[in-house]
């Protein structure tokens, strides 16, 4: 009795925050997106030690390869994990490749090797990876255990895709993030202030919102100047990524504003004589605060499709970078996919990252809810 | 003309005057479409041209950003097939197109020759008398001629797709929210999820290398070649609509399985309110409750993302389109902004923007006439 | 008396017409014409062709190969990509004034014959008697004497000269003049000496395209240029744009119209002595080419060609659909370029029901890499003119895995230099340096280029001590050259010298303003059959931005700004020079040689690998298609396949 008080007491003076958290828990879908977006952006922070190869290690043997395939037993006994070399004879009057596994001898598979080297969080220097394969049982180099398969210059897609995770899965929190900062400042502003300014930020919103998508995208990409780091091409990309996103935020928080501005409370903090910036960011943002995260984390799935757009039409990272829509560039040869399809893995990826966040979105906004 | 701030049309609506109470559906219109909504709808018609205006000038601004022009792509393609260009050409094709001159002055002179062109010089009378979209470089062609071309199946694929969409999307939704948590309202979900999740040129992509699996034929583009040349008959009908599957399925899948969603949360919302309870006590039928109440009452929020739904369409598409070979504006758009084909890649965003603002007032209009208050009240609460 | 001669005036005259029947009787027609000229719309077909006499008979094709006789009828569909200008006819039907087979050799085309007098200033051109263009009207000498002065002269077409028509004399130049003789023969008359192998046999009198009676009221007044033939026109731009209206061609202004008429396949309103005629213009969905009826060649047997009766192009967005196209036989034929997985794909999904057919290339290697000399940036310029460097770049890199990477081990690694078979092919040539050996490339660069290795892990100058790094420009923005790029990248960035990539559009303007690039990859690569078909890829003085244009400007004038040609590059125009001056093109062949060995031993172009061949993919069951041909401009790239020799078996 006691305690079904003590839980109600803690229910009746749970913060705004604490509430919405109890009702996320319950959503189950929503927990199992947490869950997988957990481990998605854990792999991504670990990208280069579960990696087994770099993004530009080329391999002409591995070109356009199967996954490898892992061996137990080798000449009838048992000798663990193994791989075996791929062996490629290339016939020049047919143009034909034959590539066959190369039996004569195995390569074990070693967990916690030291492969390429790489820096965690961009400047340990470090070279341990969760798995590699070492020399072979006579000695012979050259064996590799590529997991999904070699690409069209022969890198590994497993690598690639935890590698390019890395980019995929960060440009979108960016893009909301600076969107967010946008449409909340514009739509502050827009809909504290009214009248002329109010009217000149709708035009604005509406001029690019009725400017199709893509094509933006396309003419501000191209404007991208060419040759620069791969860190330029980030922002540059997370800019024109948030640039299309922040006007359906403003148009949110302006309504929110418009409502909210007629309230008493807020005519009661301005007679006392709260500055105007404080009446906003004090007063009237916390209001709807949780409304606005709901909104970022569900244009977040956009920005990871546009990213993958621009990047498949060659638009957005540039090698030796990789990101998820890189890898896609590959899948726009449908003869390509036919005879190879574990390249359309990153597909797989990139539907349940975004699937996940829908997910999670919803979630959100049932739980910020205050009607459920 | 002058910028207007245009209140919202439904407040316009229930604040105007009331007028006598009518029965009938034809007198609900003729009533509805009175001489202040009509002069209202006038308006926005206006309006939308200062937008276009604004817009315009934005696209102009972005498709000058990249380093070079036309001049300088063609000249690099003609290059890489042989043929050789003096520094002289080179600048007088600059001149020509006139892309010698500074930003603002192009800006005027295309914006001018699009609003009117004066009709003195006689081979402007043979041309078209008021309108001068200008050329495009790369098609050789005035800008128009090209549009033309484009629009006609850029319209009606995107209509078709639009109108599937809603006749898809509406039974599967309404059904997904009265069998909340059965097989079919999970099986429903994952699709729509899976279908919203998947970037559209992948979708286009798998469908086809599927049709090649199973029927050895992936069907590249709308049009066979013996359509292309006899049209579409009796006979090859069915092939055209074999065609049509998945275009439709790719162009449509992902604004379906958003609209599904939207739909069922805002019908569970519905069903969950009291006043389902009363009518059932006062034993009214289900099927009515559901369609008669619920779902008008549901459908709001959709008509009101028509426009944006429009909007999506038509930028959503364009890889996709050009995935599966369809020739609509959208990979014209693409190409021209690649090669920095101005006249052409502004003629055609500022197409898409008019067809999307028309969209808006539609959608505005036909959801002020769907809400029965504005109807039959006509005047203020 | 009067019934005697009566009788016997008939019998001559039906002997006469006997005899001309006897003789008109050797030419066969295509059913779908001879239908026509049943129902009268088209006249017999020995109207139709030349003189016998004047008849091109085709007896064999390009390469050699005799020419079967085949049957007619059929359609030939191929799929293409979004194209410019070239990909339709090019492909097709271009015909020529004086053609080549595969050997260099020239035969006569359009033209029945070309002559010269002794000292050679006067050259003759015989034309066919009785040849029509494609709407019927005859081809005389008044279409090469009207295109000569109201067309080309004038620069209303507004093209770059024809280099076959004018000489430097002086440094300025001298236009040829023509004149008609009669309706079949014009002459023309040079200031000096005009050598065959610069008049005719270097395949740049390309084309006649301009017939009188279609151009005559089109051409304005404000283009004219005094001429011995022909009058002012007198009329206004105004007039004559709305000519164009009339006849349905939409243009802009007086001068797009002129220049309309250099690609007059993408017009079907212009008349042509093609094989066959456009019937839409291009970029339309699908383009048909319905065989001319007026066509001026006959095989052997008397049958007038082309025997296929049209030809459709459907359009597509990519070379991957052209390819499903194909192999779901919506159509017949696909051409491939560098792309071998795909030809591969296509034997194994239709079998026997494809053939392939090779164009082995003349390019002087495949991922060419070349410096600008002439760089602003001093210590750049020495360091790039240092043969050293050059070599250094290329032994550092580790051709097999390239060759692999690039093209599955389906080339050689090479240098730059001829390719087998091609002219000039010399096996040291084509493997001098291509040993990989990074550590001599790092001694090279330190020792004998003098730079320095920094502690961050690239060469640095000594003098300003910045880091040695050069922008690659190149013209082609796709994903696929960045990453072929970036293979080599790797072995340079190994030995500690930074290329990056710059992928721009406007490469040709950046070269020009020489400014902002330091060498340039897989642009202006260094080919051709021989030295003859494209000077100015084979005078490698692109590596100099002054000389660029070398080509375009006749090599009259270049700018003395940037700085003057000495040592090995002076001797090359020299040399060049020379070769200019001797009459027949096979005893040029000494002097070539000579050239090329100056572009090898100054490696001043450096390459990765041999080039992959380009195919064509081609239904089975298609006759007369030659075994493999050599791509080349000369040859007219994949024309010289000859689609008017075509049969469906």
């Amino acid at each position: 009795m006691a305690k079904n008080n003590q839980s109600k007491e803690a229910y009746y003076v749970a913060s705004q925050w604490q509430l919405m958290g109890r009702k996320l828990k319950q959503h189950k879908l929503a927990r199992i997106s947490m869950v997988i977006l957990g481990i998605l952006y854990f792999f991504a922070l670990f990208g280069n030690f579960i990696a087994p190869y770099g993004t530009i290690e080329f391999d002409s043997i591995y070109k356009d390869s199967s996954p490898t395939k892992i061996h137990l037993y080798h000449e009838g006994e048992k000798v663990g994990p193994f791989v075996y070399k791929l062996s490629k004879i290339s016939d020049k009057k047919t143009l034909r490749v034959t590539i066959s596994e190369d039996t004569s001898e195995y390569y074990p598979v070693h967990f916690f090797t030291h492969g390429e080297p790489y820096k965690v969080l961009g400047f340990i220097p470090c070279d341990l990876h969760l798995f590699g394969v070492g020399e072979g049982s006579s000695g012979g180099k050259g064996a590799r255990i590529y997991l999904f398969g070699g690409d069209s210059l022969g890198r590994d897609i497993f690598s690639r895709i935890f590698l390019g995770s890395q980019i995929s899965l960060t440009i979108p929190f960016v893009a909301a993030a600076i969107s967010l900062f946008l449409g909340v400042l514009l739509g502050a502003v827009s809909g504290y202030f009214g009248g002329r300014v109010d009217f000149i930020i709708q035009r604005l919103i509406e001029v690019i919102s009725a400017v199709p998508q893509i094509p933006l995208w396309l003419a501000l990409s191209a404007a991208i100047p060419a040759g620069i780091s791969t860190i330029q091409i980030y922002f540059y990309m997370t800019i024109i990524l948030s640039f299309i996103n922040w006007t359906g935020m403003a148009r949110t928080v302006r309504g929110k504003f418009l409502s909210l501005k007629n309230e008493d409370f807020i005519m009661a903090a301005q007679l006392s004589g709260v500055s105007t910036w404080n009446i906003i960011w004090t007063h009237m943002v916390p209001g709807f605060l949780s409304y606005l995260i709901v909104s970022v984390t569900r244009s977040i799935p956009s920005s990871i499709i546009g990213e993958t757009s621009m990047s498949y039409l060659g638009l957005g990272i540039k090698p030796p970078a990789t990101s998820w829509g890189v890898m896609l560039q590959e899948t726009s040869s449908v003869t390509n996919i036919v005879s190879h399809p574990n390249k359309l893995i990153p597909i797989i990826f990139v539907t349940v990252t975004v699937l996940a966040f829908n997910f999670f979105g919803d979630g959100l906004r049932d739980a910020a809810d205050p009607y459920k | 003309m002058a910028f207007h701030s245009h209140p919202s049309l439904k407040e316009m609506l229930m604040n105007g005057e009331k007028t006598k109470e009518t029965t009938g559906f034809w007198e609900d219109v003729k009533s509805f479409f009175r001489s202040d909504l009509v002069s209202y709808i006038i308006k926005r018609i206006l309006a939308i041209f200062p937008s276009l205006l604004l817009i315009s000038f934005v696209i102009f601004i972005v498709i000058q950003l990249p380093p070079g022009d036309y001049v300088s792509a063609y000249i690099a393609k003609l290059q890489g097939q042989g043929e050789q260009m003096p520094p002289e050409v080179i600048a007088q094709l600059r001149e020509d197109f006139d892309l010698d001159k500074p930003f603002l002055l192009q800006y005027w002179s295309w914006i001018k020759g699009i609003i009117w062109t004066p009709s003195n010089t006689s081979w402007y009378r043979l041309y078209h008398s008021h309108h001068n979209w200008k050329y495009s470089f790369s098609e050789g062609k005035p800008v128009w001629t090209v549009i033309k071309e484009y629009l006609p199946l850029t319209v009606g694929l995107t209509l078709s797709v639009m109108i599937f969409q809603y006749l898809v999307s509406i039974p599967l939704a309404v059904y997904s929210a009265t069998h909340q948590y059965s097989l079919g309202d999970y099986l429903l979900s994952f699709i729509g999820f899976i279908g919203a999740a998947v970037p559209g040129f992948i979708l286009a992509i798998i469908c086809m290398v599927l049709a090649y699996k199973w029927t050895g034929n992936p069907m590249v583009g709308l049009f066979s070649k013996e359509m292309l040349e006899n049209g579409i008959h009796w006979n090859n009908l069915g092939e055209f609509l074999k065609r049509l599957i998945i275009p439709f399925i790719v162009l449509g899948l992902g604004g379906t399985c958003g609209t599904i969603r939207s739909i069922r949360a805002q019908m569970l919302d519905e069903i969950s309110q009291p006043y389902t309870l009363t009518a059932r006590a006062k034993g009214v039928s289900e099927s009515k409750i559901i369609w008669k109440y619920c779902f008008r009452a549901a459908i709001n929020p959709t008509v009101t993302s028509l426009g944006t739904s429009l909007s999506h369409l038509f930028s959503g598409s364009t890889v996709s389109a050009m995935v599966l070979n369809i020739m609509i504006l959208g990979p014209v758009l693409y190409e021209a902004l690649l090669s920095q084909d101005m006249y052409l890649a502004g003629a055609i965003v500022m197409v898409q923007a008019f067809l999307v603002e028309v969209g808006i007032l539609l959608a505005d209009i036909g959801l002020a006439f769907l809400d029965p208050r504005i109807r039959f009240s006509g005047g203020s609460r | 008396m009067k019934k005697v001669l009566v009788i016997v005036l008939t019998a001559l005259l039906t002997l006469s017409i006997a005899a001309v029947h006897a003789e008109g009787t050797e030419f066969k027609e295509a059913p779908m014409l001879a239908e026509k000229v049943a129902a009268g719309e088209l006249p017999p077909v020995e109207e139709r062709l030349p003189k016998p006499e004047d008849v091109f008979v085709v007896t064999n094709l390009k390469n050699g190969d005799m020419l079967d006789i085949g049957t007619y009828g059929g359609t030939l569909t191929k799929a293409v990509t979004k194209v410019g200008n070239w990909e339709l006819c090019r492909s097709t039907t271009l015909e020529r004034p004086v053609d080549f087979d595969t050997t260099g050799a020239p035969f006569n085309n359009v033209l029945k014959s070309i002559e010269s007098n002794e000292d050679m200033t006067e050259w003759t051109m015989h034309l066919r008697e009785g040849m029509r263009w494609s709407d019927g009207e005859p081809f005389t000498a008044d279409d090469i004497t009207f295109w000569y002065y109201m067309l080309h002269k004038n620069n209303y077409d507004g093209l770059a000269y024809w280099a076959a028509l004018f000489q430097v004399i002086d440094g300025e130049e001298v236009w040829a003049e023509v004149e008609k003789i009669d309706d079949y023969t014009v002459k023309w008359t040079f200031a000096q000496p005009q050598f065959r192998s610069n008049f005719v046999d270097t395949g740049d009198l390309k084309w006649f395209w301009a017939p009188k009676h279609f151009w005559e009221d089109k051409v304005p007044s404000s283009y004219y240029m005094e001429n011995p033939i022909w009058p002012d026109t007198g009329l206004s731009d105004e007039e004559v744009m709305a000519k164009f209206m009339e006849i349905g061609m939409e243009l802009d202004s007086v001068k797009a119209c002129g220049k309309s008429g250099y690609y007059f396949w993408n017009h079907p309103q212009m008349p042509t002595i093609s094989a066959y005629i456009t019937m839409n213009e291009k970029n339309d969905p699908l383009v048909k080419m319905v065989r001319n009826p007026y066509y001026w060649k006959v095989d052997a047997a008397g049958n007038q060609l082309p025997y296929i009766d049209e030809m459709d192009f459907l359009i597509v967005n990519n070379s991957d659909q052209a390819i499903l196209m194909l192999e779901s036989n919506d159509s017949d034929v696909d051409y491939i370029v560098a792309n071998i997985k795909d030809v591969i794909a296509i034997e194994d999904a239709m079998g026997d029901g494809v053939e392939r057919h090779e164009l082995t290339s003349t390019y002087w290697g495949d991922g060419q890499l070349y410096f600008n000399l002439t760089n602003k940036n001093l210590e750049m310029r020495d360091l790039v003119n240092n043969k050293s460097f050059r070599i250094a770049l290329s032994i550092g890199v580790d051709r097999d895995q390239v060759v692999n990477l690039w093209y599955d081990g389906l080339t050689e690694p090479a240098n730059a230099a001829p390719e087998y078979p091609n002219f000039g092919y010399n096996e040291e040539w084509a493997l001098r340096y291509t040993e990989y050996d990074p550590e001599s490339a790092k001694k090279l660069l330190a020792e004998d280029c003098g730079l320095v290795m920094g502690s961050d892990g690239w060469f640095h100058f000594p003098g300003s001590g910045d880091k040695v790094s050069l922008s690659v420009v190149c013209g082609k923005t796709d994903a696929a050259t960045a990453e072929k790029y970036a293979v080599l990248k790797q072995y340079w960035d190994a030995i500690g010298i930074e290329m990056n990539l710059n992928q721009a559009d406007n490469y040709n303007t950046i070269c020009d303003s020489n400014e902002g690039w330091d060498a340039a990859w897989g642009e202006n690569e260094v080919s051709g059959y021989k030295i003859e078909s494209r000077p100015k890829q084979f005078i490698p003085l692109n590596l100099a931005a002054t000389w660029y244009s070398f080509y375009d400007t006749r090599g009259s004038a270049y700018n003395p700004e940037f700085f003057d040609l000495d040592g090995d590059l002076l001797k090359l125009y020299e040399v060049y020079q020379e070769w200019l001056q001797i009459p027949e093109l096979t005893d040029r062949d000494e002097k070539e040689l000579e050239m090329m060995q100056i572009l090898i031993d100054n490696t001043w172009f450096l390459a990765y690998s041999t080039t992959p061949s380009e195919y064509y993919m081609v239904r089975s069951g298609i006759g007369n298609w030659p075994e493999s041909m050599l791509n080349e401009d000369k040859f007219n790239f994949q024309m010289q396949f000859g689609f008017n020799t075509l049969y469906f078996k």
